[in-house]
């Protein structure tokens, strides 16, 4: 989705960037922000980790039933594996029931918990955290999110206060971060002015000061990734539903896409659980071949082993995953047979003529200005939350991050190739009964929408998309360094879900709330001209690659036929043609 | 000529834990030295030969390695009345195996006895791991809070094969999860770079809270080195262009405070640029009420010769230059109001800070 597309090239050529970094404004811009900050938190109390008696009852109970399994933890021996397992293990029940506990509270309440809970679970990793100390910092931390929630919930409700200095760092790295995908700053230079105020605070008090160990203990299990892997990435369709094993746990299985990268290889898959939905019909490793020994030979009577890479289900029954497939198959091979259990049918997948990049996949093209769609995005996540849950969450979304952002770009000089993009942003607000911060409505004139954001708005009531699911099986040109291969989408009445693989992409801390702001965005348009904007629904995250879930909204045209889909980049963007040929059946 | 920015600070000392016993930091003439340590660069060629390290020596070092480091400025203290509370047993945690606030290098370790025994139990043929899983994994699993009609999204992810440690994430839905913790040797494995700058920055962290750790005294005359460095005349002054964002930002996280403390201005209403010519620079307010603006500009100097000597504001003036100093005695030049000329002060350090001792004739035009 390129709104503003068209304009006059060699304008925006000049418009491309903001000042450069070396320009000095935008780092002084966000320095002072920090001493601004710093200032305000000094008003705020000193950081004290409550004790627990004070905790509410549902916390009071899971620290109860954690203790002393905490107690074991925090005088156990030192190597840290063992402590980390112990830990880990004592904690997770807390981790679950402080969720739990804070659940009643509103759905949007829920919401903004759980990447608390997401860092919580990021916590009961860390080696040395002793654990009574995380019992309380676990429950200051809800407590802060709570009144956080409290602050940002519009109307009668609990009584406002200052945000706490964690969530003025917090909105600060939100700024730097967008001021760096602006091109206004280095993202090293954003770094340490935010690790400095950081450190101003923890040794003033103000925040906790496992902040600072935390933030280098995050910088080592979330290093920035390197280039994808060289090498040949192949998408091989595959499109054939296997019988699941009745001890599988699944009650039907399809197997999308084979993907052979220079790192892995791995087969995308989904399904439906069988029997009764819900945590306990989860073992612990999920069993999804039962008891069958899978096995797959290559023409070359090679074989190799495969196992569950990484799944998901959820509450509706719906299962997807990924399959690994181990060594890696070399390079030259003409097919793979895969048979699930003794006797069942083989199936193979036929790798000639595959070379990588498939001709359905076109670009990379210049994208468009950083600052436009920065702003952009942040639009696009408002059409997204009211198309996918509806007005009743829209008086929640929260345009005060933007206004920070536009007001930062026009103080450091970056804001003139964005006014556009504000004025979309403006109307579009407008349109969907969302305030609109002063510091945005008078940084533009509202502008008119893109089609595509028209055509998304006028489909966002629509319950038609079709049932089925299909390869798309894609191989996306290298762009900024990172690869994407998509392997298989499925659709429902109410959306799609598209399942990515992703190397060398830079997706920031999978820990931290949704970033709207991203440099990677994700759109489709499908035959029948209907628009589609995307979000991560979720994803598998490791150092070297991602497996992302895409959910597409509006739902697909239910005769469409193909799927235009496009990933805009930080420099540009690609775009792949995907045939909607669900479950072999040909399109609806 | 102007005086050295330390002579308006006089000598201070601090006590540390230094091989087991309590030995003396003393900072004179902007210097520091480890009193009981005489012969200071024997024990330094000898620590660089692979020889002891005395917790004085790593001070010494790590106060000249800070000596002209900005991050120092954007840490320390902006007033006196500025506390930090930080302190040496806080320090003492992150030091290497220390507490909460360390950070331990992710080594490969051996197997702990949870991970044997999970590993030793037998398990149906269905729920095996593949035998490409590392021994020794364990899969945590549970539910996370939501909205239970959302579509579920949430992403399990295991062990794959010791790639590295997987994360799951769910942004918009409730759902199962899983996520898995390998061996610890192929957990680490591949991400020893990252863990060597993480350790890197952890080392850092606790040179610089030591320091800090050494209490007001010591940050102020940390704060005012590295101002120096950064001055006319100081070793860093070339480059100051590129440290001007930092200066800027150290020179209004001060003046802020001080004008404050000298107009009763909201400080968030002090804009303050590096003064780059010979004479002490501007002063300007515009506005009225809480509409009033002080926009200041002042050259690096002044935070190392006024403003870590706590003089910044003295007798209702806001000190702009140092005269002549022989602590405890200084003659200065203060404005008494913004638009003002500076007049000539000559103050006096007492118990209670700074007292004119005569006031003096017309300082503008005073050239540094």
């Amino acid at each position: 989705m390129t709104p503003g597309a068209g304009r006059d090239p060699a304008r925006a050529d000049r418009e491309r960037s903001g000042p450069p970094p070396e320009d000095g404004r935008a780092e002084t811009y966000l320095r002072l922000c920090a001493e601004a900050e710093l200032r305000r938190a000094l008003t705020l109390p000193r950081y004290e980790p409550p004790a627990l008696p004070g905790l509410p009852a549902p916390l009071r109970l899971a620290a109860g039933l954690a203790r002393p399994a905490a107690s074991v933890v925090a005088g156990a021996a030192r190597p840290a594996l063992p402590l980390a397992e112990r830990t880990a293990r004592a904690l997770r029940p807390l981790a679950d029931r402080a969720a739990a506990a804070v659940q009643p509270v509103t759905g949007e309440a829920a919401r903004r918990l759980q990447p608390l809970a997401w860092q919580a679970a990021d916590r009961l990793q860390m080696l040395r955290c002793a654990a009574p100390q995380a019992l309380r910092e676990w429950r200051w931390r809800v407590e802060g999110t709570i009144a956080t929630v409290g602050l940002r919930r519009s109307g009668p409700g609990p009584e406002r206060r200052d945000p706490s200095a964690e969530e003025g760092v917090h909105r600060l790295r939100t700024l730097a971060r967008a001021l760096n995908l602006a091109g206004a700053i280095d993202r090293g230079t954003a770094d340490s002015i935010l690790n400095g105020l950081e450190t101003a605070l923890a040794v003033r008090s103000r925040v906790d000061p496992h902040q600072l160990a935390m933030r280098e203990f995050r910088a080592m299990r979330h290093p920035r990734p390197a280039r994808a892997p060289a090498g040949p990435y192949i998408a091989a369709p595959v499109g054939v539903a296997v019988q699941p094993e009745p001890d599988s746990g699944l009650a039907e299985l399809r197997l999308f896409t084979l993907v052979l990268a220079p790192d892995q290889a791995v087969l995308s898959a989904a399904g439906r659980l069988a029997g009764q939905h819900g945590r306990s019909g989860h073992p612990d490793p999920w069993p999804v071949f039962g008891s069958a020994q899978p096995s797959t030979t290559d023409d070359r009577g090679n074989g190799y082993e495969l196992h569950e890479a990484s799944s998901s289900s959820d509450s509706d029954g719906d299962w997807a995953g990924f399959l690994g497939i181990f060594p890696i198959p070399p390079p030259g091979i003409g097919w793979l047979e895969l048979t699930f259990s003794p006797g069942s049918p083989a199936i193979r997948v036929d790798l000639t003529g595959l070379g990588g990049e498939g001709g359905a996949a076109s670009g990379p093209v210049p994208a468009d200005r950083p600052a436009e769609r920065l702003i952009d995005a942040a639009a696009v996540s408002l059409l997204h939350d009211a198309v996918a849950h509806g007005d009743e969450d829209l008086p929640w979304h929260d345009l005060s991050g933007v206004a920070d952002i536009v007001a930062a770009l026009d103080a450091v000089g970056a804001l003139a190739p964005a006014r556009g993009a504000v004025g979309r942003l403006v109307t579009l607000a407008r349109r969907l009964g969302v305030e609109v911060p002063a510091a945005v409505s008078a940084a533009a004139e509202p502008a008119d929408l893109p089609a595509d954001w028209t055509s998304v708005l006028q489909n966002r009531g629509r319950r038609d998309g079709p049932r089925g699911g299909t390869p798309a099986a894609v191989v996306l040109p290298e762009l900024d360094g990172a690869r994407f291969v998509l392997a298989g989408l499925r659709s429902d009445p109410a959306g799609a879900a598209l399942n990515v693989l992703a190397w060398g992409w830079d997706h920031g801390s999978p820990f931290s709330s949704g970033d709207p702001n991203g440099p990677w965005s994700w759109s489709a348009r499908d035959d029948k001209g209907r628009w589609h904007i995307a979000t991560e629904g979720g994803g598998g995250f490791s150092d070297d690659h991602a497996e992302l879930q895409l959910q597409f909204v509006p739902p697909l045209h239910p005769e469409a036929t193909s799927l235009e889909v496009t990933l805009a980049g930080p420099t540009g963007q690609v775009t792949a043609t995907v045939a909607l040929d669900w479950d072999g059946r040909g399109s609806a | 000529m102007s005086p050295p920015w330390w002579a308006v600070l006089p000598p201070a000392e601090a006590q540390v834990s230094c091989g087991g016993r309590t030995h003396r930091l003393r900072w004179a003439e902007g210097s520091l030295t480890a009193t009981d340590h005489p012969d200071a660069e024997g024990e330094l060629v000898l620590a660089a030969l692979g020889g002891e390290r005395s917790e004085c020596m790593d001070m010494v070092e790590a106060w000249g390695s800070r000596s002209d480091d900005l991050e120092i400025m954007a840490v320390g203290p902006r007033s006196a009345a500025d506390e930090l509370t930080i302190t040496a047993d806080d320090v003492a945690e992150t030091g290497p195996g220390g507490g909460l606030l360390g950070f331990a290098r992710p080594t490969p370790a051996p197997l702990g006895p949870a991970a044997r025994a999970i590993s030793a139990l037998p398990l149906p043929p269905g729920m095996r791991p593949p035998a490409r899983r590392p021994r020794g994994s364990i899969n945590y699993g549970g539910f996370l809070p939501g909205m239970a009609q959302r579509r579920a999204a949430a992403v399990m992810r295991q062990s794959r094969g010791g790639r590295g440690f997987a994360h799951a994430v769910s942004r918009s839905s409730v759902g199962h999860f899983q996520f898995a913790v390998g061996s610890s040797r192929l957990i680490w494995s591949g991400r020893q770079r990252a863990a060597d700058e993480a350790e890197r920055a952890a080392a850092r962290r606790r040179e610089l809270l030591s320091l800090l750790a050494l209490g007001a005294e010591f940050q102020l005359r940390l704060s005012a080195t590295v101002a120096a460095a950064w001055a006319d005349g100081g070793s860093r002054a070339g480059d100051r262009a590129a440290g001007r964002p930092a200066l800027v930002a150290a020179l209004t996280g001060r003046l802020a405070p001080a004008a404050q403390s000298w107009l009763g201005i909201d400080p968030g209403q002090v804009d303050a640029v590096l003064h780059e010519d010979t004479d002490w620079g501007r002063l300007a307010l515009s506005g009225t009420g809480s509409g009033r603006r002080l926009r200041a500009a002042l050259p690096v100097g002044w935070l190392a010769s006024v403003w870590a000597a706590g003089l910044a504001v003295t007798a209702g003036h806001l000190i702009v230059e140092v005269r002549e100093a022989a602590w405890p005695e200084v003659v200065v030049l203060g404005v008494p109001e913004p638009g003002a000329e500076p007049v000539t002060l000559k103050v006096r350090a007492g118990s209670d800070g700074w007292k004119v001792a005569t006031a003096g004739g017309n300082g503008a035009g005073a050239r540094r």
